[in-house]
């Protein structure tokens, strides 16, 4: 289904549509993505490292490299796996993945089926992952025994035909329905049948896998001495599905200098690289003018992952489960039970109700058909920092639509890019959403645009009232001085900056559930490098503590007056000072939050007066409306949503 | 802003308010309780206990007010609503009230002292915003004897007046009745008068409804999101050389949502908002159990617990663990270092903005970041700082940047990403197109031409919005942020005002044409000739939708051998096999030489979803079954068969009943019944029809 059906079917839930960042999240999330890692075992994927490497001779020479644990082709490829396996469970944990080797000499199949695809053998059955097979994963990277045992090559490799036909099999059985179905085959050997018989039947299989929309991402191996030919057997069983991947930058292309070192770094990267599905947010098309309408799809290349939600589970029978929540809404007056059929929405008005019916609601809404209506184009200059709502999507030229949407989209990136300008576009996401205003914005890489909602005149807050003093130019200086010194050549790279409450979650909770140690000590790559602060810019921070010395000395003289009324106030530690400031600690349960929390664990919410709780909710920005047990049942919604 | 107000309007009800002038429409009274009830509207729909509203109608048929038993000069004046908080209540009962009367007796300084009596009598000394709104069209009589102590009353009281009238000569607003009657020219400029004695505001009602027009701003009080420090260098290992300044952040710009509907329950047939019950939720807790009925029990809050998902494995949390889990933080605003701003990625920037100033009762901190305002400006820089708002709370990574205005600077931050916020997604670049063989081509279909780029650079020199007045305000650019206002919150809060003093009609007004100002390109701009030089060198083409029923991609590998060469062996056998239902079915269909063939075919593919339904244990292949129904109806309706489809799924609609009926709610649920007209014209079902087919049995 594509993206653009997907907005539409949508459009009933219009009353939703309210907030739409976590609806676009929704989206994302219900286009799921099943992806079956096919890993060639033969004598040259299992050799050991430096067989034949040549540049292994001056490996020991260099200085000081990060001693890097050698893998073989294989075993670099399962690590591979496995570290993809745990980013997946962080950042898409609705999604299936498998694991498959072909080659072995061993064979295994789900549900004992064997027969079947011979010298196959399903490490890791398509699923969403567990921490049992995580599990079993790490146990045999962890004992070469096993691994070496498991990797031992066939004496006759397996047939591609069977290696398809099993992915045709574990995708329509496990990720029905699934958006996104990918085998990523990793391989050295690029022409793995030489039979004619053979190679019909593997190529017969492949287009199948293509007519059931299953993509094959390939991860060739080349080595100095052997380039990888894909047009010996890989160029008859892969197609081109109709996306931009024609002119894709080769994903195919993995580690051509495959030094021991570094070719599980470089698997990593080019497997990271396709790791996720392009997920399109929307379908929609850009009206450059009147007439000249291209089309295009939307993304969300920067979201923030917050760490997954927790759940209510319930111990039943020996198993886990996880409880399910439901609401019955009832008539408040007569406890009657209500149906969907049976709801209204209305707005409060002059203490009443004001009411409309779904097909009123439909229309008030309605700003017309989904679009991104160009107005006209302006300086980038004019957008200002500040204009800014959320996170920008990105949109790309789609040929489904329009011919020739991608030349002309092309063409107008090119012209903002050189002459430094922004488009300026009315944009309805879909039908039935709020319409906004967006600068349209250049990108270099990836090429394309960006959407930035910009405010509307409601959204832009009042400035805090605060005295207007400036800073002397004396004083500027020394903090120009002292920024100059912090300056990171490389900007912003967020590559660098784990998200350290994420890392931690995920980082406990895998502890327990794989039943391992908790972590220790914990890194946190946010926080300042403070000795480098403290060597590049200490001397010049305390230069800038005497300048600030003076300015206020001289502020004082210049207007005693003022500054003795501010002085009187109830001062907090002053700028610039080196004093300690001791934490004040939460005494006991003085922490509302706390306190509301324990009474919610201890199920005693109720025992709380309605002063206390709608104090709670009002603070939490919730609704404090309704008699106390609305109030006790919105505070135990919020507690068990969090 | 919290302040307490009072406001009384004085409307003129006099038989003559009937008359329609300068090509009016409406009347003299519709014209003016159009404005009317559109700032007592805006006020109740701000809610507030504290706006109190009083309306006195003058030149009314009887007299209702307390003044008129001691005096016969305040006859036919009546005080339609007291002072008090407007609710729904009173809008009804002053709508019962607000209409001509058969009478031009009355005066109208008269209703004016009693305006002022009201007043004086709710607000006695407190602390209130006094003000009286007065409305006529100017004829009848108007008393002006002993206007100086009602002029000093007014200034006594504090009171704010504002004579509004119909066809009133304004210069500013540009606007002169021709054939004006005397006796209205002498009430006008002796209305005019009393209003510049008492300081108040005088005009014509033509500009209050253009003013009303555009949408009023709510304006939010300030309210910090942290206040803490900012530092650059840590204190406690490097005492004397770490700098901290005292902080406050507020929101700069923040979603200003739309007001927001509640569920009510239809209790009654007639869905009017008298018979709208208010709906309690109860929350209960269900497992899963095989071997209950229903398959699920209930759980009581008592046996529950805290735990996560890690993949698919449910990993309990104890309340000890829980600590454990936290990620312990301490309140603060931290610098990491600098970047040039021209460094900076616009689309890093992930939230909406905030603005960091400092601690106003710190003239210290004020100037200390003063300096740190202007560094950052000169050297245009952008800092990075790791924010946790309050302690134990996660960190975020934000970017600074300087704002400097007249007489006001502060910071302004967005959130950036973190390294896992980054989706890696992959997009081939629009200059170059790469052929199978690696060659890189700077010429092809998807490349623009010269001609067009040519053509797109000249366009968009055309469509320069540099010099163009904002939509809505002349005065400020086209498209600032302040000239834009939020289309969907003031037509909601437009519909709901409408709605709500017009309860009976099923009527949605227009909507306000300044909501929509942004939704086109300006009048102004209107290149012709670019444009249609574009159009042709883009040559962009439409694909027709039947078309794109078809698959986009090419049907044959990368090397283009000829699959179909392949599959004829398959094909001859005319066979769709339980293991390989969707690439068969679709092979055979694309082999077809006429598109009726297909019956045999979609007969097969109906005996396979039959038996996958048939064989599965519960509902584990019910997803397999849903994959190939989905593809036999894109294929029937592809073909233009979709009357097979229709006769399968209703076969398949009986054939579930009993023991299978939960695979037809699957059905339901993916919209897999039978085809619409949306989907291919020919079709004649109804929504009823179709709905009817989902649900009924």
């Amino acid at each position: 289904m594509s993206a653009d059906k997907k907005w539409n079917a949508g459009a009933d839930a219009a009353d939703d549509a309210d907030d739409d960042d976590t609806r676009d999240e929704t989206e994302y999330q219900a286009q799921k993505d099943a992806t079956l890692f096919a890993i060639e075992i033969s004598n040259s994927m299992i050799a050991a490292p430096g067989d034949g490497d040549e540049m292994d001779v001056d490996g020991g020479s260099k200085k000081k490299k990060k001693k890097q644990p050698r893998y073989s082709n294989a075993e670099a490829a399962l690590r591979c796996a496995e570290a993809v396996l745990k980013n997946r469970i962080i950042s898409t944990p609705n999604d299936m993945m498998g694991i498959l080797l072909y080659g072995t000499e061993q064979t295994k199949y789900a549900e004992g089926n064997t027969t079947s695809y011979p010298n196959c053998y399903l490490l890791m059955d398509v699923d969403v992952p567990d921490a049992a097979s995580i599990k079993e994963l790490k146990h045999l990277l962890d004992n070469p025994d096993e691994l070496e045992e498991l990797l031992k090559p066939a004496e006759t490799p397996a047939s591609m035909a069977s290696v398809f036909f099993a992915a045709n099999h574990l995708f329509t059985t496990k990720a029905a329905n699934f958006n996104s179905r990918r085998l990523f085959i990793i391989t050295d050997n690029d022409n793995p049948e030489t039979d004619k018989k053979a190679r019909t039947a593997a190529q017969t299989r492949a287009k199948d896998l293509y007519d059931l929309g299953v993509r094959i991402e390939p991860f060739f191996i080349s080595t100095p001495t052997h380039e990888f030919d894909k047009s010996l057997f890989y160029a008859d069983v892969m197609y081109d599905t109709g996306e931009d991947t024609e002119n894709l930058p080769g994903s195919e292309e993995v580690a051509k200098i495959a030094d021991a070192e570094s070719r599980y770094d470089q698997m990593l990267a080019a497997i990271t690289a396709k790791q996720a599905p392009r997920r399109a947010l929307f379908t929609s098309k850009m009206e450059i003018g009147k007439g000249l309408t291209i089309g295009l799809k939307g993304y969300l290349l920067h979201k923030r992952v917050e760490p997954s939600r927790s759940h209510y589970i319930h111990e039943h029978g020996e198993k886990l489960q996880i409880v399910k929540g439901s609401t019955t809404r009832m008539v408040e007056e007569t406890a009657q039970e209500v149906g969907q059929s049976q709801l209204r929405k209305a707005y409060k008005f002059g203490g009443e109700t004001v009411s409309f019916s779904d097909d009123e609601i439909r229309k008030i809404r309605n700003f017309g058909d989904p679009i991104i209506r160009i107005l006209g184009f302006k300086p980038q200059s004019e957008l200002q920092f500040w204009h800014n709502m959320r996170s920008s999507m990105f949109i790309y030229p789609s040929e489904e639509d329009y011919t020739g949407s991608t030349r002309t989209f092309a063409a107008l990136r090119t012209k903002l890019l050189t002459s430094k300008l922004m488009g300026l576009a009315w944009f309805i996401p879909r039908r039935n959403a709020a319409p906004v205003v967006v600068a349209v914005w250049p990108s270099v890489e990836p090429q394309g645009l960006f959407l930035i909602q910009l405010p509307f005149v409601d959204d832009i807050r009042q400035n805090p009232d605060v005295p207007h003093i400036v800073a002397p130019n004396h004083l500027i200086d020394r903090m120009q001085d002292v920024i100059r010194q912090l300056h990171m050549p490389r900007g912003y790279v967020p590559d660098k900056y784990p998200n350290p409450a994420l890392q931690k979650h995920y980082k406990v909770l895998e502890a327990i559930a794989l039943e391992e140690e908790l972590p220790e000590e914990f890194e946190d790559r946010t926080l300042p490098k403070y000795k480098n602060i403290e060597k590049h810019a200490g001397q010049l921070i305390r230069d800038w503590g005497d300048a600030m010395e003076q300015a206020m000395a001289e502020l004082r003289l210049s207007r005693p007056a003022q500054v003795e009324i501010h002085g009187t106030k109830r001062g907090r530690e002053p700028a610039g000072g080196a004093a300690k400031k001791v934490k004040k600690e939460a005494e006991g349960s003085g922490d509302p939050d706390k306190e509301m929390k324990n009474a919610f664990n201890s199920n005693s919410l109720g025992k709380m007066t309605v002063a206390v709780l709608k104090d709670w909710l009002g603070a939490k920005g919730m609704s404090t409306a309704g008699k106390k047990a609305d109030l006790v049942e919105r505070i135990e919604e919020h507690f068990e949503n969090k | 802003m919290a302040d307490k107000q009072a406001t009384v309007y004085i409307i003129d009800l006099a038989s003559s308010m009937n008359q329609t002038r300068s090509g009016r429409s409406e009347s003299d009274l519709d014209y003016t309780l159009k404005y009317l009830w559109d700032r007592i509207t805006t006020t109740v729909s701000n809610g507030r206990k504290t706006d109190n509203i009083a309306v006195v109608g003058f030149r009314t048929d009887g007299s209702d007010n307390s003044l008129v038993q001691s005096d016969d000069n305040y006859r036919n004046i009546s005080v339609l609503s007291p002072m008090s908080q407007f609710l729904m209540p009173q809008i009804r009962e002053l709508q019962k009230l607000l209409h001509l009367s058969d009478s031009e007796d009355g005066d109208g300084i008269s209703a004016l002292v009693v305006a002022i009596d009201i007043i004086e009598k709710y607000c006695k000394k407190l602390k209130y915003i006094r003000n009286i709104v007065f409305l006529t069209n100017g004829n009848g009589r108007f008393d002006f004897d002993g206007i100086d102590d009602i002029v000093q009353q007014i200034k006594d009281q504090g009171i704010k007046l504002t004579i509004l009238g119909v066809e009133f000569d304004d210069p500013e607003f540009g606007f002169k009745e021709e054939d004006k009657p005397s006796s209205k020219a002498e009430n006008e400029s002796a209305l005019k008068r009393l209003c510049d004695d008492c300081d108040g505001v005088f005009g014509t009602i033509a500009e209050a409804i253009e003013e009303i027009q555009r949408p009023r701003i709510k304006k939010t009080r300030p309210v910090p999101s942290f206040r803490g420090c900012l530092t650059i260098g840590d204190e406690s290992s490097n005492p004397g050389s770490a700098l901290i300044i005292d902080v406050e952040r507020y929101p700069r710009t923040m979603v200003a949502k739309p007001p927001s509907a509640s569920s009510f329950a239809i209790i009654s047939e007639e869905a009017s908002n008298e018979n709208l019950q208010k709906i309690r939720n109860t929350r209960s807790y269900q497992v899963e159990d095989e071997s209950a009925p229903g398959q699920s029990i209930d759980i009581d809050r008592e046996d529950m617990a805290k735990g996560y998902l890690y993949g698919r494995t449910i990993v309990p949390i104890s309340a000890e663990d829980a600590e454990i889990v936290k990620f312990e933080t301490f309140a603060s605003l931290r610098i990491i270092g600098f970047i040039p701003r021209s460094s900076f990625d616009r689309s890093f920037s992930l939230s909406n903005s905030n603005m960091i100033v400092a601690s106003k009762v710190n003239d210290k901190a004020i100037m200390a970041l003063s300096s740190f305002i202007h560094a950052l400006y000169e050297l245009d820089s952008i800092a990075v700082g790791r924010l946790v708002l309050k302690d134990d709370k996660p960190p975020t990574m934000i970017a600074i940047a300087p704002v400097i205005e007249p007489e006001y600077e502060c910071l302004v931050d967005v959130q950036l990403p973190f390294a896992e916020d980054i989706r890696q997604y992959k997009f081939a670049p629009l200059d170059t197109v790469k052929t199978l063989t690696g060659k890189v081509l700077e010429k092809h279909r998807l490349i623009p031409t010269q001609e067009l780029q040519e053509a797109m650079n000249d366009y968009i020199e055309a469509m320069d919005l540099t010099n163009i007045e904002g939509a809505n305000d002349g005065s400020i650019p086209f498209g600032q942020p302040d000239d834009i206002f939020s289309p969907l919150l003031h037509r909601i809060q437009q519909v709901i005002r409408s709605r709500a003093t017009n309860p009976d009609e099923d009527f949605l007004p227009d909507i306000n044409p300044v909501l929509t100002s942004y939704s086109t390109v300006p009048r102004e701009l209107d290149p012709e000739e670019e444009l249609t030089r574009l159009r042709q060198a883009a040559d962009i083409k439409l694909i027709p939708a039947r078309a794109k029923g078809k698959k986009v991609g090419k049907d044959k590998p990368l090397s283009g051998l000829d699959v179909s060469k392949l599959l004829e062996k398959r094909i001859k056998s005319g066979r769709i096999s339980f293991g390989n239902p969707i690439p068969e079915f679709r092979q055979m269909t694309a082999s077809l030489k006429q598109k009726d063939d297909i019956e045999p075919f979609v007969q097969q593919m109906g005996g396979v979803i039959k038996g996958i339904i048939k064989d599965s244990a519960a509902d584990l292949q019910y997803g397999r079954a849903v994959e190939c129904l989905k593809v036999l109806r894109e294929e029937c309706i592809a073909m233009e068969v979709f009357e097979l489809y229709d006769s399968f799924i209703k076969e398949l609609k009986t054939y579930t009943e009993g023991e299978r009926r939960d695979f037809w709610s699957r059905v339901r649920k993916e919209r897999l019944g039978l085809v619409l007209p949306s989907e291919d014209p020919r079709s004649t079902l109804s929504t009823e029809e179709s709905g009817k087919f989902y649900y009924g049995r």
